[in-house]
């Protein structure tokens, strides 16, 4: 068959099948964050059967770790976020904007009354472009609340999934025609090989940046801390304009809480802080194998994740966007190496 | 609700059929049944029917397939030279299973054949998870691939020698040849 033929149905197999998964969203969502987790918690795993434990077993210990800490972080937690978030959504109001907009000019022209009397005029500027997306910035963390509560399959998912992943992994392998075969065992290798770490990194750094950001908020003294520092470490996902968004929504909300100018700058230089601990400290540790993307590539698959998949699908765009990078330069590269017809 | 208990509860790694299968090849001889059913999970059992190549030469190798019933010849591509036949309970390959190396030869069942894939990877997370186990597997492969060694050892020997001899043999007969184009001037 012609080549670009073969090339263009696959990309319109793919294309089809990515439609079809957008389709039915909610359960493909559902199956996807279990998969990864299954796959990100799987050293555990294969650590404690090091140890002499059968498979069964040390996937019940990792369950039970994983999800005692879980319960016990939500325990602790979640009250004082929910609470934290009801305060959050009445102080973002469109008023309150524009008066924190009045206040940021104000300031502004107080700053600048060398320059001569300048009319800034923000308010105009700023106020429907904020007034619009400011709460739906804060809505976000209900968002992914909300999908957190859809959550109940998830621990039913992960645990077979975890423990019967080598299985699964198997019977993919096996299915693959004899042609084919070593070929698939060959790329299925060299992607885990690639991206078991970066993705185990990504999952670390989230953690930790959300964990220090929160800190940070709280040493402040930024009132709405939890739901901040959260949306922090998630927004980390994100390469460049993630940080961005988080310090600049936590900015805000800080200013709109009723906080002094001092406290915003702080947030500022808190969160470069943690930037500059995640990019020069923690990432070199933790992720080996960084997957370069293109910040163009990762404007456009934010995009497309936040179009099909909502808040979710512009968090793990770049995960995904790394996997298919990864997939698409080992087939071609492994491809290469074998006698296709 | 019973095919969820049968799942976790259940034991993966075949049946005692396989596992004899699996002991008459002479990797997995000395293994206990527990370890059997171990090393089952992490095999590939294939299908091949005759004619069919099992692996290209130049193609990348990852790894070894033992046979479990079946005739296999290895094939030397630029001549078409059969290297050598292998039937029931041979293995061949085993160099990719260490080494990530391109194929030296290529692979062909001459007949049906059923055969365990046996695949880096596999070892690999094997000899993490059970790195008795994982030794118990790679000592008497170790020990096969230095037979081997020495068998190839000896035919580079014996090959040396026939060229030593030859050039011995050669060289005789081109001073020979010099002293017969010398003899008439004499």
């Amino acid at each position: 068959m012609n080549r670009w033929l073969k090339v263009g149905l696959w990309a319109a197999a793919l294309g089809a099948a990515f439609y079809a998964l957008a389709a039915v969203g909610a359960v493909v969502k559902v199956v996807l964050v279990s998969a990864l987790l299954a796959y990100l918690l799987d050293p555990l795993v294969r650590g404690m059967e090091a140890r002499g434990m059968g498979r069964t077993v040390a996937t019940s210990v990792v369950f039970a770790g994983v999800a005692a800490a879980v319960g016990l972080l939500l325990y602790w937690c979640l009250p004082a976020a929910f609470a934290q978030m009801r305060a959050l959504q009445s102080a973002v109001t469109p008023e309150g904007l524009a008066a924190l907009i009045d206040r940021t000019e104000r300031f502004l022209q107080s700053q600048s009354a060398f320059l001569g009397a300048m009319d800034l005029d923000l308010s105009e500027a700023i106020r429907s472009f904020l007034a619009g997306h400011a709460r739906e910035a804060v809505t976000f963390v209900p968002g992914v609340l909300a999908f957190l509560g859809d959550l109940v399959l998830v621990p039913f998912l992960l645990f077979f999934l975890l423990k019967d992943g080598p299985v699964l992994r198997k019977s993919f392998i096996a299915w693959a025609p004899n042609r084919y075969f070593e070929f698939v065992l060959n790329l299925l290798h060299k992607m885990d090989r690639q991206l078991g770490n970066y993705l185990r990194g990504k999952l670390i750094t989230t953690l930790v940046v959300a964990a220090l950001s929160t800190a940070a908020l709280w040493l402040i003294g930024v009132d709405s801390y939890l739901v901040l520092g959260v949306v922090a470490g998630l927004a980390n996902l994100i390469p460049y304009l993630g940080p961005v968004f988080a310090t600049v929504l936590a900015v805000t909300v800080s200013l709109l809480g009723g906080d002094p100018l001092s406290t915003g700058l702080a947030v500022v230089a808190a969160f470069v802080v943690v930037q500059l601990i995640d990019n020069l400290a923690l990432n070199p540790l933790v992720v080996a194998r960084n997957v370069e993307l293109h910040p163009v590539t990762v404007l456009l698959v934010i995009i497309i994740g936040g179009k099909f998949f909502g808040v979710l699908g512009m968090l793990l765009a770049i995960p995904a966007a790394a996997i298919l990078k990864v997939a698409a330069r080992e087939t071609t590269l492994i491809a290469r190496r074998y006698r296709f017809d | 609700m019973n095919s969820i208990w049968d799942n976790i509860f259940r034991t993966n790694g075949g049946t005692p059929a396989t596992w004899e299968l699996l002991r008459k090849i002479p990797l997995f001889s000395d293994l206990s049944r527990k370890e059997l059913a171990a090393v089952e999970r992490i095999l590939y059992r294939r299908e091949y029917a005759a004619g069919e190549v099992i692996f290209r030469q130049g193609e990348p190798g990852v790894g070894m397939y033992l046979i479990e019933q079946g005739r296999v010849s290895i094939v030397y591509e630029p001549t078409g030279r059969v290297l050598s036949e292998l039937c029931d309970g041979d293995f061949f390959g085993e160099i990719a299973l260490l080494n990530e190396t391109p194929r030296s030869a290529t692979a062909r069942a001459e007949t049906a054949c059923t055969l365990w894939g046996f695949f880096q990877p596999e070892l690999l997370g094997l000899l993490a998870r059970d790195p008795k186990l994982g030794v118990k597997v790679l000592l008497p492969l170790a020990r096969i691939a230095g037979r081997r060694l020495i068998r190839a050892d000896r035919e580079l020997q014996a090959l040396y020698e026939e060229v030593e001899r030859l050039r011995v043999a050669c060289s005789g007969e081109t001073a020979g040849g010099a002293e017969d184009a010398h003899e008439p001037m004499a």
